[in-house]
């Protein structure tokens, strides 16, 4: 089949019927190809919303797109190969430059499974989702969820992460997640943090940040984080530290930005609600004072 | 014709249901004749058919000269044509991509090599033919299903990297119009 020659108007009808994980595939046949799969296909990729890597397993990634509506557009796995040998040119391809082999292994009715060479799973991420950026565009909301012992650090261009802690993981440690992508727009953090988080963390300008954790200096975290959404589950929060953030929330000499705080705990016998609102003057509305109720008859 | 068509010809009665019928002559002189439903099926036909002015009355008497199909292409084009004459308008995809099962009639008269079908289509695009489109290109698509990069490249026929820069340089290195 001399795809190639066709007219434009015919490559772009083909290229319809083809799932995202089939012009992905496409796409690693040449850089031509890939070019012109781009071009005629750009407008579908920017229905993909986010497009998530997901390592829950040091040597497997599983790589997920979306649509706003939540379906499922892409669906492939990474595994580590076993074998301790490098990837035959005849069965992988190149992806990130030379440092970085794949090739195709199986199908299934979930998606697509690619392999690639032993020993790479740190760089794999980082190779992978420069293609992809490249590939698919920067329009959309490119995510990691993490829960592993190394977290990759130089992924760039990246809009939201889940990290999932490992045990004695410090403050230093979990910034330099952020290197590369210090401007996010949501981030998650599970898990114990070993020690404190860092004075000047990129956590703190999240725009929407949320922290459950354990041991957590919770007044630190309240009283620097300048994004607009916080949620917050600790069990160490205390009826004090939260007259103080309403207090000065109030005072509207800080948190600006804010739009939205929920704290939960799990403690509940440590947390005085009368005197929160008291303390911090809230007053409980009765819903029919707030509410405008306009009747009229037909 | 002398080729023998693969799947069954359209019923005479289906034809006689519509008293208009039109004549096609296709580039190797072949001629065809197709109803008024199914000829609207190509917009490019309808389209011929209506500024040319040809009525119920005149119709047969002024065949339609098609340059760019060939006798072979434009049998499979009439049965296709001929066969989904009546069909209801296809919904609009919205599921991000063109998903439809292949009717089995329609599989059978696509079983055609590649090379065949790279003609087909290059006909039904002329015609603008949108269902026959869309089925040919879903048949091109179920080719991808399940293989490898390497495998799609043999498929469709796709240079490498390597290849492509080769044509390029040689493409440059030729000598221009001038010499």
């Amino acid at each position: 089949m001399r795809f190639l020659n066709f007219p434009t108007v015919v490559q772009r009808e083909v290229f319809e019927c083809f799932s995202f994980e089939e012009l992905l595939a496409l796409s690693f046949c040449s850089k031509r190809f890939r070019n012109l799969i781009q071009s005629l296909q750009k407008y579908r990729f920017t229905k993909i919303d986010y497009l998530v890597y997901r390592k829950i397993f040091k040597e497997t990634v599983f790589i997920t797109a979306r649509s706003s509506d939540l379906k499922q557009l892409l669906h492939i796995s990474l595994h580590e190969d076993q074998k301790n040998e490098e990837i035959n040119s005849n069965e992988g391809f190149k992806i990130g430059g030379v440092h970085c082999s794949l090739y195709k292994s199986s199908t299934f009715s979930w998606g697509s499974m690619y392999m690639y060479e032993r020993n790479q799973s740190e760089l794999i991420i980082e190779c992978v989702h420069n293609y992809f950026y490249a590939f698919f565009g920067s329009s959309i909301d490119y995510q990691i969820d993490l829960n592993c012992d190394k977290l990759p650090q130089s992924l760039k261009n990246i809009a939201g992460s889940r990290i999932g802690l490992s045990e004695n993981m410090t403050g230093e440690e979990l910034e330099a997640c952020f290197t590369s992508s210090p401007s996010q727009k949501y981030i998650a953090i599970l898990f114990k943090l070993n020690g404190k988080l860092c004075p000047d963390s990129v956590l703190y300008n999240t725009e929407n940040l949320y922290f459950n954790s354990t041991h957590i200096d919770v007044d630190d975290l309240l009283f620097q984080f300048r994004g607009k959404c916080l949620f917050l589950v600790e069990r160490n929060v205390t009826d004090l530290n939260i007259i103080r953030f309403l207090n000065e929330w109030k005072s509207n000499r800080k948190f600006q930005n804010m739009k939205f705080v929920s704290i939960f705990t799990h403690r509940r016998n440590r947390f005085d609600v009368a005197k929160v609102l008291y303390e911090a003057d809230i007053k409980h509305l009765d819903p029919s004072e707030t509410t405008l109720k306009l009747e009229w008859k037909q | 014709m002398s080729v023998e068509p693969e799947v069954p010809i359209v019923q005479v009665e289906e034809v006689r249901e519509n008293p208009v019928l039109y004549k096609i002559i296709s580039s190797d002189n072949h001629v065809f004749t197709i109803s008024e439903h199914a000829v609207k099926l190509s917009k490019t036909l309808w389209d011929l058919i209506t500024n040319l002015g040809l009525t119920a009355e005149n119709a047969l008497d002024n065949p339609i000269p098609v340059e760019n199909v060939n006798g072979k292409n434009m049998e499979t084009i009439v049965q296709f044509c001929e066969r989904h004459k009546y069909d209801e308008e296809e919904p609009e995809y919205t599921n991000y991509i063109r998903e439809f099962v292949l009717p089995e009639w329609d599989r059978q008269l696509l079983s055609i090599d590649n090379e065949e079908l790279f003609q087909l289509i290059l006909a039904t695009n002329y015609l603008d033919i949108q269902k026959l489109m869309d089925y040919c290109c879903r048949v091109i698509g179920d080719m991808a299903k399940d293989k490898t990069p390497e495998e799609l490249r043999i498929i469709y026929g796709i240079p490498t990297d390597a290849e492509d820069d080769a044509l390029e340089r040689s493409a440059s290195d030729s000598p221009g119009p001038s010499g």
